[in-house]
């Protein structure tokens, strides 16, 4: 090449700075985007490797079903090869906090971070490593979840029933002394599963290894001395530690029975010691037995005696109360008797009296009668001085009268004396003297007035007598009655003694009764307590012995199972294996690596066809100068190497520019959208010659190669041919117009437009692809936004509709389990509108179509028909309801996915021990995030054969605002292990998917800068092409924008067809994107918005439309006067 | 005042440093209807006059009147609005647009008139009847020349400016154009204006200017121009 050539080259590069600067910026962009995300895979690794490195991560690890020993550490560190081992701790545990969550507690060894047997080494984020045994380093996720800083106090308690914390660790609590990242430990989401608390672990602790008390070590962390050098997820790398692994492998057939044989003797030491311990416990249990039953026999003694008094007691009582009752009733007869005996007595008297009452009548007679006597005795006697005695007394004369009356008195009562007889008896009287007759006379009269008086003297008496014997009557009766009177009263007064008696009779038998029955009872309760103590004793015994039974069984077991005792075995894992997200932060690299493999290629082509339009165009319309070059005797090559020169200049310009940007650029807007799911280190983004000099290779080969294919048409041709002007394409009928139908129907301008399309054919094709390209990217920006808003919007608004989850322990305290239940049951006071309570297991699941393993959240809800409150089961497509079955499983969308289940298959889940489960699938459910089975308490017993131990409630609260308060009280209770709130993931994945946005700025940005260099690009080409056609419109008189229309028809139909092939094609790269992209546990959404095509749609055009505005200024700029010259 | 007239009108151009001027004072009068050739050497500043005559350039002092109207204030829509409906333009190599047919590049022009002709009949006229579909790669140099006359005609503009019309053509052919232009401007009495640095056709012309030196050496009336076909050259 001559300097003129080699100026002239230098002048073009400066005339057609804009035609440069498209190559190069197109290239740029190509080679930036091309380079920057194949980086950024492998800076990914990078990262990820000298992460490790200085972390020293373990590269193999051996758990042992035993424990390991310092003779274990010893052997593996005699393996050649072994460069460092560790041995170290763990234990899981419960962290008591506000809320409680699983920690891994590891040891932290006292070891310098030099120290090559110091492996797996903390990053601290904050604060520094502890230097007191009771403090300890946090992990850094945990302490931003669950807000914990630099001085707080760490307490853990043991995480299940039958774990004990003092067998583990010296000390509970911790002082946070730093917050650090582990290598272990990069997955951001998981820390692991774990056999406590909800099985997932939160959060990892590591403390001072002398707090751990047990006589072994559970695992040890070995690194592989020819691996250091090698690049972590290198083959070589995973060769090498491979050759480790089988050492080791070897290694647990030696140390395994040593291990075996010190448990061995260990434990038949434990067993002898337990034996012994059994053996003096019952010893002691017999001893306590027979004291136990001789109390019993006492007590019975005590009883049987007791009762023989009672018996005793019971016949006196009814002896004395007989005897008691005899006497009483003698009384009572008597008394009877008594009253008897008075009522003859009142009998009597009022006959007595009836009697003297009778009988005084006749005695007033008689009186009356005696005293008319006495008078007629006392007259006769009066009448009887009268009487001379001195004459004789006669019957006859006045003395007869008397007479008469004499001796009617005298029968009156019966007294046979005659008186008158007596007086008149005077036969001899005359006889004698006067004087003696007088006296004997005198006598006579003076008899009868004696017996006259001795007759009223007897009247008298009598009536006296009878008188006297009736006050004497009427005085007996007084006598009688007041006699009466007083037995009456005696008897009145016996029957109340009686009746005292009886009383008192009553209430002594009462209370003898009484004595006996408290007697009674007293025994029988003597006996009830006896049988009690019988039972109690029995029972006890029972117990006792079946305690001892129990213990000795135990003990037999226990030498059974020492007997039987399996060699340990070795658990020997290498990162994939004991690293969480080792592999899954490799297979995300890996998926960059394959976005790259496509999404750049297209930036190539499309920069490979921009060159070559350029460059084409160029050489066309240098053509005279090079026919003149060629005419004057240059060489083909050294013509051509002014436009190689051009194109390599611009590309390799370009190419650096771009590796530049783009090195930097991707890798770390890339990784650092991913770093939301892991703990990384700041990316490590060196500049990669190999692949920089490759795309740099690449792109200036492509372009050169272009060039030399445009200047091989024209070179081809002998000089006088080049230096005439080409003959202008012909103009040609399109297929179109054989179409009269539609062709008609075409305005003019229409027309022209259709066949200027069909007459540039390279041209429309590249415009086409630009644009389709551009749009294409730009949906795929938007449908990965779309798919991971749809995680947000589906999942934690339409699917997941609980406010809260609370998990607690199932197997927790029986009082704290029912409070829980109170606490958000019916009538609950805290604001829960309504619960279901599920139990919740973490599970692997295992596919039978190929080797993958995944962690899937085995959900039994106890009410399978209201679960639809809380989480919406439905087909993704079409949004068909779903419910649980009471025969199968409902699994989730993704899970289905990637094991290739429909329903009716079979799902196979293995538990944390490695059982396996088999579950019938019945349908698949819309889901995006995480892997979910969800059954019913039926088909759960049915599987697994036991009843779900409920451990989680899923909550909606009457209002959102109630959240803090509710989760607040769930926590106060003891079995709650934990309180997700809804609205907390969903602000947690609105900032994942807000970083994710970047990702997608990018890429719409690239996306725009093609188009708008494409577009830019081609439609420059077009200008210049067709100069003169437009020179001559504006000459017919064309205004600007009249002229601008004529050419922009055509940009303008392009740019519509470009972008609706964009969209076609923007769905099937999203597809592609979104597929790659996705992560196991996720699944983003399937669906492409609208709003995302039309904003696609609506860029594109905008684009285009920028540049139609920037070029319509060209345009204007057309020279009319220019391009009337000749054709050149 | 005449139909077309020229009055000291400039227009330099800045090469570097020097400052050219390819209009030194061009005065000249046209009158409707006539046929004229401007004629004068390579260079001499012809085509600027004929481009600011047709409203495709400015001139930078002066008056240029057209019809009554003052071209040389025109704005530059003013200038287009003009050339869409006063002028027809004729050039040395055609200027059709390769993509379109006969009819269509007559149409492309026709089609922003007011008053345009029919497009067939412009060809028609021009005796390119038979040709109205064809390409312009499939019709000779004569007839892509007739094509764009038939494009300028059909317009029907006051004016019709042809710049070397004939430069591009061999002789006979030339001789037939000259002979359309000169028909089309007996005929239908379009001012016709003829650029040309072939002095021998200026015989047919109603009015001959000579331009030398960027200024018009002479302005002569023909009274008696003689038809075409007894020029030689």
């Amino acid at each position: 090449m001559t300097p003129a050539l080699f100026k002239d080259t230098l002048r073009t590069m400066a005339r057609t700075m804009s035609r440069f600067l498209s190559i190069f910026a197109i290239v740029a962009l190509g080679v930036g985007f091309f380079a920057g995300v194949r980086a950024t895979g492998s800076d990914m690794r990078l990262t990820a490797d000298l992460y490790y490195d200085r972390t020293q991560l373990a590269d193999a690890h051996v758990l042992s079903t035993m424990g390991l020993t310092q003779g274990d550490v010893e052997a593996v560190a005699a393996i050649p090869g072994v460069s460092g081992v560790m041995p170290a701790l763990y234990v899981d545990l419960l962290t008591l906090s506000g809320e409680n969550f699983t920690t891994r507690v590891i040891s932290l060894p006292d070891l310098d971070p030099d120290d090559p047997n110091y492996l797996n080494q903390l990053s601290l984020v904050e604060g520094r490593l502890p230097t007191a045994p009771d403090e300890c380093v946090l992990d850094s996720a945990a302490a931003q979840e669950f807000g914990f800083s630099i001085g707080r106090v760490i307490t853990f308690a043991a995480g299940s029933s039958d774990q004990n914390l003092d067998d583990w660790l010296s000390r509970k609590s911790y002082t946070v002394v730093g917050i650090a990242e582990s290598p272990l430990y990069i997955d951001m989401t998981r820390r692991g599963s774990t056999t406590i608390g909800n099985g997932t672990l939160s959060a990892f602790v590591y403390i001072p290894q002398e707090n751990f008390v047990t006589d072994y070590y559970t695992d040890l962390y070995i690194t592989c001395g020819p691996a250091l050098p090698l690049a972590a997820y290198s083959e070589e790398y995973d060769a090498q530690v491979g050759l480790l692994l089988e050492e080791l492998e070897a290694l647990e057939e030696v140390r395994a029975p040593a291990r075996l044989e010190e448990v061995r003797a260990d434990a038949q030491a434990e067993i002898d010691d337990a034996q012994a311990e059994l053996d003096d416990a019952q010893a002691e249990l017999d001893q306590e037995l027979a004291d136990a039953w001789q109390e019993l026999e006492d007590a019975r003694q005590e009883l049987t005696d007791g009762e023989a008094d009672y018996q005793q007691g019971l016949e006196d009582f009814e002896r004395e109360i007989a005897d008691a009752q005899a006497e009483l009733d003698d009384a009572d007869a008597e008394l009877d008797d008594g009253w008897a005996q008075y009522r003859d007595g009142r009998d009597q008297l009022r006959e007595g009296e009836q009697e003297l009452r009778d009988s005084l009548p006749l005695l007033q007679a008689a009186e009356a009668q005696a005293a008319e006597q006495t008078a007629q005795l006392e007259g006769l006697a009066a009448s009887l001085d009268l009487l001379d005695p001195a004459q004789p007394i006669t019957p006859e004369g006045a003395y007869g009268e008397l007479l008469a009356a004499l001796d009617a008195v005298a029968g009156q009562d019966g007294t046979s004396l005659r008186l008158g007889s007596l007086l008149v008896d005077e036969e001899g009287m005359d006889l004698l003297p006067p004087e003696q007759q007088e006296f004997i006379r005198a006598g006579k009269i003076a008899g009868v007035e004696t017996a006259l008086s001795n007759m009223i003297q007897t009247i008298n008496a009598a009536i006296q007598e009878a008188r006297q014997e009736y006050d004497q009557g009427v005085e007996d009766i007084q006598e009688g009655r007041r006699e009466l009177q007083e037995a009456r009263k005696e008897l009145e007064r016996g029957r109340e003694e009686y009746n005292e008696a009886l009383a008192e009779f009553e209430e002594q038998k009462a209370e003898a009764q009484q004595e006996l029955d408290d007697a009674r009872r007293e025994l029988d309760d003597g006996w009830a307590e006896l049988a009690d103590g019988q039972r109690e004793y029995e029972d006890q015994k029972a117990d006792a012995e079946g305690e001892i039974a129990d213990a000795q069984q135990e003990i037999r077991d226990a030498q059974r199972d020492l007997e039987d005792l399996e060699l340990p075995e070795w658990y020997i894992q290498d990162r994939y294996d004991f690293a969480s997200a080792y592999g899954s932060y490799r297979d995300d690299a890996q998926r960059i690596d394959n976005v790259a493999a496509i999404f750049p290629v297209f930036f190539l082509g499309v920069a490979a066809l921009v060159c070559l339009t350029t460059m084409t165009r160029m050489v066309e319309e240098q053509r005279g100068q090079i026919g003149t070059a060629k005419a004057l005797g240059y060489s083909s090559w050294a013509i051509a190497a002014k436009y190689l020169i051009y194109a390599v200049t611009a590309s390799l310009l370009g190419s650096l520019v771009g590796l530049l940007v783009g090195f930097r650029l991707f890798p770390t807007v890339i990784y650092n959208a991913y770093r939301i799911m892991y703990d990384m280190p700041d990316i490590t983004a060196p500049f990669w010659w190999g692949t920089g000099l490759i795309s740099c290779l690449a792109a200036t080969a492509v372009s050169a190669l272009v060039t030399a294919s445009a200047c091989w048409g024209e070179l081809r041709a002998v000089p006088a041919q080049i230096m005439r002007p080409k003959a202008p394409k012909a103009g040609q009928r399109v297929l179109l117009e054989r179409v009269p139908f539609l062709w008609r129907r075409l305005g003019f301008i229409q027309k022209v437009t259709v066949r200027n399309l069909f007459r540039y054919k390279k041209r429309v094709l590249m415009t086409v692809a630009g644009i389709s390209g551009c749009t294409a990217l730009t949906l795929a920006g938007f449908g990965l936004n779309d798919a991971i808003n749809d995680i947000l919007g589906n999942q934690y608004t339409d699917i997941v509709t609980y406010d809260m989850m609370a998990l607690y322990r199932g197997d927790g305290d029986a009082g704290d389990l029912e409070a829980l239940d109170r606490l958000t049951g019916e009538g609950n006071a805290i604001g829960v509108a309504a619960r279901e309570t599920q139990y919740v297991q973490s599970m692997t699941a295992v596919s039978q179509v190929s080797q993958k393993r995944l962690d899937v959240n085995l959900t039994v809800t106890q009410h399978p028909e209201a679960l639809g409150g809380f989480i919406t089961l439905r087909t993704r497509l079409g949004h068909e309801p779903i419910s649980i079955p009471e025969d199968g499983a409902v699994v989730t969308e993704k899970l289905a996915t990637l094991f290739e289940l429909s329903p009716g298959d079979n799902l196979v889940l293995q538990d944390s021990d490695g059982a396996e489960y088999r579950l019938r699938v019945a349908a698949v459910t819309e889901n995006y995030a995480s892997h979910f089975v969800y059954l019913g308490p039926e088909y759960y017993r049915e599987v697994f054969g036991e009843e779900p131990e409920y451990n989680c409630q899923l909550l909606n609260l009457r209002d959102p605002s109630l959240e803090d308060s509710v989760s607040q009280a769930l926590l106060e209770n003891e079995s709650v292990l934990a309180v997700t709130l809804t609205s907390t993931i969903r602000s947690q994945f609105g900032s994942i998917s807000d970083n994710l946005k970047y990702v997608i700025a990018v890429l719409v940005m690239s996306a725009g800068l093609l188009a708008f260099v494409v577009l830019y690009n081609l439609t420059n080409i077009n200008i210049t092409e067709r100069t003169r056609e437009i020179a001559t419109l504006k000459v017919l008189g064309f205004y600007d924008r009249e002229v601008s229309a004529y050419i922009y028809r055509e940009n303008t139909a392009l740019t519509l067809m470009g972008t609706a092939l964009g969209l076609l094609l923007g769905i099937a790269l999203t597809r592609f994107v979104v597929a790659t992209a996705e992560i196991d546990a996720i699944m983003f959404g399937r669906q492409i918005y609208p709003f995302s095509y039309a904003v696609s749609a609506a860029l594109t055009l905008a684009f285009s439309a920028f540049v139609n505005f920037v070029m319509h200024f060209r345009l204007r700029k057309v020279d009319m006067v220019e391009s009337l010259k000749s054709v050149d | 005042m005449s139909f077309v007239e020229f009055k000291d009108v400039y227009k330099r151009y800045r090469m570097g440093d020097v400052v050219i001027a390819a209009a030194d004072g061009v005065t000249f009068q046209i009158e409707e209807g006539e046929f004229v050739v401007i004629v004068g050497p390579s260079g001499a500043g012809k085509t600027t006059v004929l481009n600011m005559l047709g409203g495709m350039d400015t001139c930078d002092e002066g008056l240029i009147s057209v019809d009554g109207q003052e071209v040389s204030r025109f704005s530059r829509r003013e200038l287009i609005t003009y050339r869409r409906y006063a002028v027809g333009f004729v050039f040395q190599f055609y200027n059709l647009v390769q993509n379109l047919t006969a009819r269509e590049n007559v149409e492309l022009a026709a089609q922003i008139c007011k008053n345009p002709m029919n497009a067939a009949e412009a060809l028609r006229q021009v005796g390119l009847g038979e040709r109205l579909d064809n390409f312009p790669a499939q019709l000779s140099g004569g007839e892509q020349q007739r094509v764009a006359i038939a494009r300028a005609l059909a317009k029907r503009p006051k004016l019709l400016l042809c710049d070397e019309p004939t430069g591009a053509l061999d002789y006979n052919t030339g001789k037939s154009i000259l002979k359309l232009l000169q028909d089309t401007c007996r005929q239908q009495g379009v001012t016709v204006i003829v650029v040309t640095h072939n002095s021998a056709i200026v015989p047919m012309a109603d009015r001959v200017i000579q331009i030398r030196n960027s200024r018009v050496a002479s302005s002569v009336r023909n009274p008696s121009p003689t038809p075409v076909e007894e020029i030689e050259w």
